[in-house]
Formats: structure tokens, sequence, C-alpha cells
């Protein structure tokens, strides 16, 4: 009665159970069996089966063996078709990326002569380069690479956005990041500017590496998010889990980071998705896919809240078309985006925590868009949240770039909600 | 390596040959619980493909903790669907979910040992004469099915099911009596 435990865990094969029907095991065997069958409602069935059929089935079970012996091959190669469809994708974006930087990069040898043309580009050459842009980021992260290679600490540094835990120096250095790779477009209209103005962040840099007593190497990770339909996701937000640091991709889904570490965690936030965690290797392209917040259904709140916003935001828009002087370079929808994605998670603590009924928080901010799409002198004009002021300076400061209409320098206004 | 190992080391790798030795481990099982359900060898044969298929995608996708009984709930689901298709509507017989690894007789300790016994001595008298004699023969004096038939002139069908229905209706009498107590 005790020993059942241990009985249990012989699993019967057909010749026992074919002895047994056969009556040719001894009594306390047949005893011992008739005891598993009992606890074992699969070699209960089994036997049944066994024994309704009546018939010898060794034969039939060599010709079973056989067949699935057959089967893993033809299965292996099932499940690998997904791996090898995306290994051939990160194939084709890595050479893609490569080809293009060879081009760029001889571009701008050869095109040397035509030094001062930059500032005579005009804004709308970005926008309508738009798609460019793209392939560009990731070719102009190159430079970007050098430029930053000596941060003293295992900052991530966004592409061509701000250096959250930066030094006063590195504040320096954002600008001129922002000079060379935000301009993209120009660039390939009169490559040579960028040979020129990557001349002095390095010298700048090596100041900076005086003063930072180590030197680190970076890695440098360059991704992409997508959603499952592999439709790019802008302005997600990635922060690497144990700094807190983070970046945000560009309109078309690209991002990259630089790190010290060869592996990072990351946490992905993206309107309408479901946050993911990922791991980052340094090679090649990392495509990150978030999956559609409806299908899991249980998690409508921001989806009710992008609607909201939308339409707010929407209304306000068409209501104060006559003042507007600047817009995002990417567009209202992506910047809201971009506001809701890089949104500290503490701040939207703060904003789940009250109550619905209370009023709502935000923060009018004005300030001066600059010709290059930096902005200057950002101050809060209207504030119904005093702790959210700093956030939404934040946001502003380290967000996508805009664009002045008159394509001089212009003063505008935005409101942050939290 | 036990099954627990096999199945984390799918998961891990995917790879499928891990997959397969699992499997013939019960493929016995599974081509008798077939024939069982089906009553037809080439179907039966088949059907054991198809589960292996199906234990591919599905096993890919769910943390299962006792592989054997999953398997064979995975196995004779796939039965019942499929005589489902084949005739319209059908009726089959589904046996009652036996208990498993929760016997009645592992929850004791030895302080509690000679209570039980004595519970259970309570509980034995109130089963069914047939009950009774059967569980006997089988337990106490450990006897096979075959000794039992002889001995009782029962037949082999009704002596399996009367000493399943008497543990059945012992572990119910035990358990309401222990509670009381």
């Amino acid at each position: 009665m005790y020993g059942l435990k241990i009985e249990k865990q012989i699993n019967y094969s057909y010749h026992d159970i074919e002895r047994y029907l056969n009556s040719q095991m001894t009594r306390s065997e047949m005893h011992a069996f008739e005891k598993a069958m009992m606890d074992d409602p699969m070699l209960s069935d089994a036997v049944d089966g066994y024994r309704l059929a009546n018939y010898s089935a060794t034969d039939d079970l060599a010709v079973i063996t056989q067949q699935l012996k057959a089967v893993p091959a033809k299965v292996v190669r099932g499940s690998f078709k997904q791996w090898i469809r995306i290994a051939a994708v990160l194939v084709v974006l890595l050479s893609a990326s490569v080809v293009l930087y060879r081009i760029y990069y001889s571009d701008n040898k050869n095109a040397a002569p035509a030094l001062v043309k930059t500032k005579e580009v005009k804004e709308e050459q970005i926008a309508a380069e738009d798609e460019t842009k793209v392939d560009s980021a990731t070719v102009v992260l190159n430079d970007n690479v050098t430029l930053n290679t000596t941060q003293p600490k295992p900052v991530i540094i966004p592409p061509a956005k701000t250096i959250p835990s930066a030094t006063l120096q590195a504040e320096d250095l954002k600008e001129q990041n922002f000079a060379v790779v935000d301009k993209p477009a120009a660039q390939q209209q009169a490559a040579p500017s960028s040979a020129n103005l990557s001349k002095e962040p390095e010298t700048k840099e090596e100041t900076a590496k005086k003063q930072s007593s180590e030197q680190v190497k970076l890695n440098k990770f360059v991704g992409r998010i997508v959603d499952e339909s592999n439709h790019p996701l802008p302005f997600a937000n990635i922060t690497e889990k144990n700094s807190g640091v983070g970046t945000y991709a560009d309109a078309n889904g690209n991002f990259v980071l630089l790190s010290a570490d060869t592996v990072l965690n990351v946490q992905t936030k993206s309107l309408g998705h479901i946050s993911n965690t990922a791991v980052l290797r340094s090679a090649g392209v990392q495509k990150i896919i978030l999956k559609d917040e409806a299908i899991v259904a249980n998690a409508p709140t921001q989806e009710v809240f992008y609607d909201r916003y939308k339409k707010r935001k929407e209304k306000e828009n068409t209501d104060t078309t006559d003042e507007i002087m600047a817009i995002p370079v990417d567009g209202w929808s992506n910047y809201n985006i971009y506001v809701y994605n890089n949104m500290r998670d503490d701040a939207q603590g703060l904003q789940s925590s009250t109550n619905k009924t209370q009023k709502p928080r935000e923060v009018q901010l004005v300030f001066d868009v600059n010709p290059d799409g930096s902005l200057t002198n950002i101050k809060v004009e209207r504030s119904t949240c005093r702790a959210c002021n700093e956030e939404a300076i934040r946001l502003l400061k380290e967000g996508p770039k805009w664009k002045s209409i008159s394509g001089k320098k212009e003063s505008t206004r935005f409101t942050v909600r939290f | 390596m036990s099954d627990a190992e096999l199945v984390a080391l799918y998961h891990r790798e995917g790879n499928v040959q891990v997959l397969g030795t699992l499997y013939q481990r019960y493929m016995d099982l599974i081509y008798g619980v077939c024939l069982k359900y089906l009553k037809d060898t080439e179907e039966s044969k088949d059907a054991v493909m198809r589960i292996y298929e199906e234990l591919v995608e599905k096993l890919r996708k769910h943390e299962v903790e006792h592989f054997k009984s999953w398997l064979y709930t995975l196995a004779r689901n796939h039965c019942l669907m499929k005589l489902r298709k084949q005739k319209g509507k059908i009726t089959v017989e589904i046996t009652e979910p036996v208990m498993q690894n929760n016997d009645l007789w592992h929850q004791e300790d030895a302080m509690h040992k000679e209570e039980q016994l004595s519970t259970m001595e309570e509980c034995m008298q109130q089963l069914i004469q047939e009950q009774k004699i059967c569980v006997e023969l089988f337990y106490m004096q450990g006897k096979c099915y075959n000794d039992i038939c002889e001995e009782t002139g029962f037949e082999w069908n009704k002596v399996r099911s009367y000493i399943q229905n008497a543990r059945r209706n012992l572990k119910l009498c035990m358990d309401s009596k222990l509670k009381n107590k």
C-alpha cells in the first residue's frame, strides 16, 4: 500500500502490457501492474486499447517508430524557417547600411570643395528628404560613435539627442552632435560639412577626455522598434534597466545606444503597445517587436488615453492655428507619441495616482525654435502642476526637432499634459 | 534524464530530437490509448503521428509541469476530436479523472497512522459487499485481478471497477472523517 509512489515511476512499455494481457507475468507482477493502472489513467486506457484490439502490436509500433524518426528533419526545417527569415532581414539591413556607409563616406571625400554650402541649405529639404533620413541616421551614427567613444561612465548616449546624465562639457557636445547628426539631408546635399564639423567636437572631446581620467571603450547598439506586422514604431522609449538611462527611436523606429557593456537589458515603451524588455547585443541591427496592446485586451487604458489625448490635441491645434509659427518636424501626432512614450515613469505615477475628477496636470511652455530646429529659452508660461515643470522642460529639451515655419527664429508654445 | 529535464531542454533549444526521445517513452501507451478510442489500427498509427506534430507545436507555447498527464490529455483530446469530426456528434464515455499523486495514503505522518488505520477500518465497513471483498483480496492479500475473478466469479471488468470505486469511496469517507476529528 505504501509502495505506490515508487511503483508509479515505472513506465510500462508495450512489452509489459503484452505480457500482462497474455498472463505471462507472475501474480505479484500482475498485482503491481494493476495498481499502477489504477494510478495511471493513461496506462489504463492503453491496456484497454490493446485488450480490445486483441492483436500483437509489435510490428505496428516498429512502423510508427520508423515514421517518427523521419519526422524530426521535417519539423526542424519548419521551425527554422522563421529564423532564416529573420536572419535574412538582418543580413540585408546590415549590408545595406554598409553599402550606404561606403557611398556616403566616399562622397565626403570627393565633394570636399563645397565647404560652406550647409548654411544655405533650407530646412524644407530636411522635411522633403525625410525618407533618406532613415538610412542616413544609421550612417551618420558612425561619425557619432567616434565622437562619443570617450564618455567616462557607461552612459548610454542617444544617437542625435541628449545625454541625460551629462556633465557641462557634455552639454556643449550635445549641441555639436545636434549640428552634425541632425542634418543628414543637408549633409547629403553638401556632404563635406560633416567632416568639417566633426573636427570641432573632437577637440572638445579631448578636453573632456582629459578631465575624465578613465577611458572606456563603448559598444554601439543599433536597433529598430517595430510592431508585429513589421511597421516601425516612431519615438518609442528605450531605457537601460540598470542605469535608467535611455533614448528614443526616431520617426522610423531606429535607435542607437552606446554603452561599455556588451549586452544591455532594455525596457521599451510605446503607446498602444505592450511594454517589453529585450536583450540587446552590439552586433548587427537588433529588431525589437512590440505586441499590440489591443490584442491583450485587458489593458485598454492607454488606448483610451491616446484617443482622448489626440482629440484634445487636434482641437487645440485648430484653435490656435494663427499663432503657430513652428511645428515639430515629424508632425504633431508623432510628437505627441514621443511625449507620451518618454515621460518618466515617476511623472506618470503622479498622473495615475491622481483622481480622475481632479484638474488635468499640464504645463504650458514657451520657447524659441531656432532655424536649425533646436529649442532655446524654454520657459514655463502656465502650469497646474509644479512638480511636472522640470519633466516638461526635459521632454522638450531632449525631444525631436522642431521646424520654424518662416525659417527664422520663432517663439512658440507647447502644452505638455501629464 | 527526467521528463521535466527534457521538456526544459526542448524549451531552451527547440531541438525536436529531444522531443522525439521524450515522445518515444510514451509512444506505446499513446498507441494503446488511440486504439481504445479509435478502434482501428491504421487510424491509430496515423493519430500517433498527428499527436506528435501537435506536441511539437503546443509544447513550445505551454509550460508543462507534469508532462505525462499533459500528454495523456493531449492524446485523448486528439482522439475525441477526431471521433467528433467523423461521426458528427458522438457520446464517448469519459472516464472520471482518476486521482493521481494525491493518494490518501501519502498524507499520513507516523503520529496519525494508527488513527488513520482505524478510520480506514470503519470506512471499509461502509463499502458494499462486492467492493469490500475485492479490496480485501487486492490490497490485503495482494492478489491480481485474474485471481480475484477466479475466487469470486466476478468478471474482470467488474473486479476492476469495484476496486476503483471502492478506492474513491474510501478516500471520500476518510477525508470527511479525518476532517471531523
